[in-house]
């Protein structure tokens, strides 16, 4: 800034501020940063709050899984064949060892070590998903007993998850508890069925040893069923029945080995060997599951990307929904392949669509009333100036050529009253975010850039015709001085 | 700085000001009128149009760029004609910074003190500057001063050009003294062309033998309003020219100094 521009410039400002203007000047100024900054703190109020309903929705792990129902191994087969191909082009992948059945989720405990862990990272992303939707890790953990034991062997709690009981009275727990103890032994029936001769008393033993002692154990206190999946009762290894599948199949081992291989210990654990553990080779890609002829059961689908931020050409980003999916899935709904928990996807529907509208509505608002405000109070600062300051720029006009100059320091000062305001509330909100771990979203930044640079433009031809008696061709210095 | 500078004015010179007022200056004998080096000296009534006139020279009242056309006469300062299209308000401020010094019939100043206003209006001597006070407001100084703050402040020797609107009036003899003084310096300096106006000084001008009679202007005013009869007034204005006008300065000069003299003698002698 040169010497003579920061000269003039001070001068402007005592003249605006002179005893015989000051207070209506200061009056106007401060309307100005109080309705400005009142309207953009509102807008940034807003947007923190869609922005946290946002992340939520998008990090909401329910809305990433879609339980599909199966009515018979038939219509699954059809169904394979039909939707398969077309789901995968949506983006959803059906997630193997995990189905629900008479309303408990079945799914396989993976041991820690990352080499009995699914292949398919896809899986992988799905299983710890439906591991973080449930809170089943920490009991996953725990499900393993760690001991020392040879290379060959595995000790696992003979334990299952109430899901959504904690809150129940042990009469109606005990109910449940034997509820599902039948829905076992129906299951391990199934598994049982073409199994002959003495081994089907090994096979009785084990199924025996294992229901008989299973154990239920609560949801831990500190989490919640997560609300879109509550329905789930309980959640059961699905290892106790890769346990009975891999004895049926067990040809090699002789019968009096067979009936060691696995064998309910004291404290509550089942020893068995770790190919008896394992997912059988039957079950390894196949998600149907034809010796556990349970239906209608529920296969999960695995949606990762069905909601995604999208940039909005308003500047902002809302949620874009894959519709194709959700219409897609609907279909199903309506021929008969219903979803568990059908409410859900209306629900992920309606809040994506109330928290799209909700930053729509801010973003015009905020456009709307912070450009009028952007232009109409710094104009009415230029007339102001023009008003109040005609005699002495006219005087100064007279003797020096400082048009140009004069033209900035009126465009500029309530340019730089706008920064300060929003500049100001900008960097109040990082920080407060910053420090308060809100994990705020820097986007923000770019509608306050876009209302302001708009708002600036915009003024200035405005500016330049509150002074247009100095700046057109028609001179009339002398009558300006006089104040006419 | 060219002592070259002149203005050539071709009547009839016309502004008119939102289609209802008009002024017309019409040439005497000739159609053209040339401004050269010297002094120019502009006698009428009251209302003739002297300062419009001044003014419309200097840039400060007027037509540009095209808004009028030939017809309506034209003013040139060195070949630049006012009305040209191209001509634009920042041409014209960029002349007045340049050549003209305008000093107005009423002192006025920016509300900065006196430093502030030398710098802001004039700034071209940085030394000069320090001599203002940088906490005297000219607001808070009698009439006379404040015509010799703004003399110092706005008289400028670098500039070729001064419209003088009145600049004697409220002055005692030791601040007139200072007025010749100034414009004597001024004169040896750049300044080329002066242009005053002035009351009291006429009798003076027209009996200076150096001072010839250049022309005289026919001003007719007309002023349309809604619902009111048309006023049409005419006027004269005499123009008196003196190219070598350092003569008429140096009496000026003598003469403001027997004043004081006088006065000095009479503050000596109380109860005359």
């Amino acid at each position: 800034m040169t010497n003579d521009f920061h000269k003039l410039l001070v001068v402007c400002l005592k003249m605006l501020f002179r005893k015989s203007t000051r207070k209506r000047f200061v009056c106007l100024v401060i309307a100005f940063l109080v309705m400005m900054g009142f309207n953009t703190f509102s807008y940034v109020n807003k947007f923190h709050k869609a922005e946290m309903l946002k992340k939520e929705i998008v990090n909401q792990k329910a809305f990433k899984v879609f339980f599909v129902r199966m009515r018979s191994q038939n219509s699954f087969g059809r169904f394979l064949a039909g939707h398969y191909r077309k789901l995968r082009h949506l983006g959803a992948e059906i997630v193997k060892q995990a189905f629900i059945y008479q309303n408990n989720l079945f799914i396989h405990f993976f041991t820690p070590s990352a080499t009995s862990h699914p292949d398919s990272s896809g899986n992988k992303d799905a299983i710890n998903l439906l591991y973080s939707v449930y809170h089943i890790q920490s009991f996953v953990d725990d499900f393993f007993v760690k001991e020392r034991t040879d290379d060959y062997t595995v000790k696992v709690r003979n334990n299952y998850i109430d899901h959504n009981g904690t809150a129940l009275n042990e009469a109606v727990i005990a109910g449940r508890h034997n509820t599902l103890r039948f829905d076992l032994i129906d299951l391990a029936d199934m598994i049982r069925e073409n199994v002959w001769d003495k081994r089907i008393d090994v096979y009785n033993s084990i199924k025996k040893s294992i229901i008989d002692n299973i154990k239920r154990i609560p949801l831990n206190p500190n989490h919640m069923p997560n609300p879109y999946l509550s329905r789930v009762e309980c959640i059961i290894p699905l290892n106790f029945l890769h346990i009975l599948t891999n004895i049926k199949y067990d040809n090699t081992t002789d019968i009096i080995d067979l009936a060691e291989s696995v064998s309910y210990e004291k404290d509550g654990a089942i020893k068995t060997d770790k190919a008896d553990l394992a997912i059988p080779q039957i079950y390894q890609d196949n998600v149907m599951y034809q010796d556990i002829d349970a239906y209608p059961r529920y296969v999960p689908f695995y949606v990762p990307q069905v909601l995604e931020p999208r940039w909005n050409w308003l500047m902002y980003q809302n949620i874009d929904i894959k519709t194709d999916f959700m219409d897609y899935i609907d279909q199903l709904h309506s021929q008969g392949h219903y979803l568990y928990s059908y409410e859900k996807s209306h629900i992920l529907k309606d809040k994506v669509k109330n928290i799209n509208d909700d930053i729509r509505s801010n973003h015009i608002n905020f456009y709307l009333t912070d450009l009028s405000m952007g232009i109409a109070f710094p104009f009415m600062i230029s007339l102001f100036a023009f008003i109040h300051l005609k005699t002495e720029i006219a005087f100064l006009f007279m003797f020096k050529n400082r048009i140009r100059e004069l033209l900035f320091i009126f465009w500029l000062l309530p340019v730089l009253l706008m920064l300060f305001v929003k500049g100001g509330i900008l960097a109040a909100y990082l920080l407060y975010s910053i420090f308060g771990d809100l994990g705020a979203s820097a986007h923000i930044a770019l509608p306050l850039a876009i209302t302001f640079f708009s708002a600036a433009a915009a003024f200035h031809p405005i500016n330049k015709w509150c002074f247009s008696p100095f700046t057109g061709n028609t001179l009339n210095l002398h009558a300006l001085h006089k104040g006419r | 700085m060219s002592k070259a500078d002149r203005f050539e004015v071709t009547f009839p010179l016309i502004l008119t000001q939102d289609d209802s007022f008009s002024i017309t200056f019409t040439l005497e004998s000739g159609d053209t009128l040339e401004f050269k080096q010297g002094a120019y000296y502009l006698y009428g009534d009251n209302g003739s149009g002297k300062t419009t006139l001044l003014n419309m020279l200097a840039l400060t009242i007027g037509n540009i760029g095209g808004a009028s056309g030939p017809d309506k006469g034209t003013i040139k300062f060195n070949d630049e004609t006012y009305n040209a299209k191209g001509f634009n308000y920042i041409r014209a401020a960029e002349i007045r910074e340049k050549s003209f010094c305008i000093f107005p019939q009423k002192a006025f100043f920016l509300p900065v003190s006196t430093r502030d206003n030398y710098m802001v209006l004039n700034g071209s001597d940085r030394q000069k500057a320090a001599a203002f006070s940088a906490h005297e407001y000219p607001d808070l100084l009698s009439g006379g001063q404040q015509q010799k703050v703004l003399m110092d402040i706005v008289l400028d020797a670098k500039k070729p050009v001064w419209f003088l609107d009145e600049p004697l009036s409220n002055l005692d003899a030791e601040r007139r003294h200072y007025f010749w003084m100034t414009l004597q310096r001024a004169y040896r300096k750049d300044l080329a062309t002066v242009f005053f106006i002035d009351h009291w000084i006429g009798k003076k001008i027209k009996d200076d033998k150096n001072f010839k009679h250049l022309n005289t202007l026919l001003v007719v005013t007309e002023n349309r309003q809604k619902n009111s009869p048309t006023n049409i007034n005419a006027r004269h204005i005499e123009i008196f020219e003196n190219n070598d006008p350092q003569d008429f300065f140096g009496r000026q000069i003598q003469q403001v100094q027997k004043e004081m003299s006088a006065t000095s003698f009479l503050k000596k002698e109380p109860g005359v």
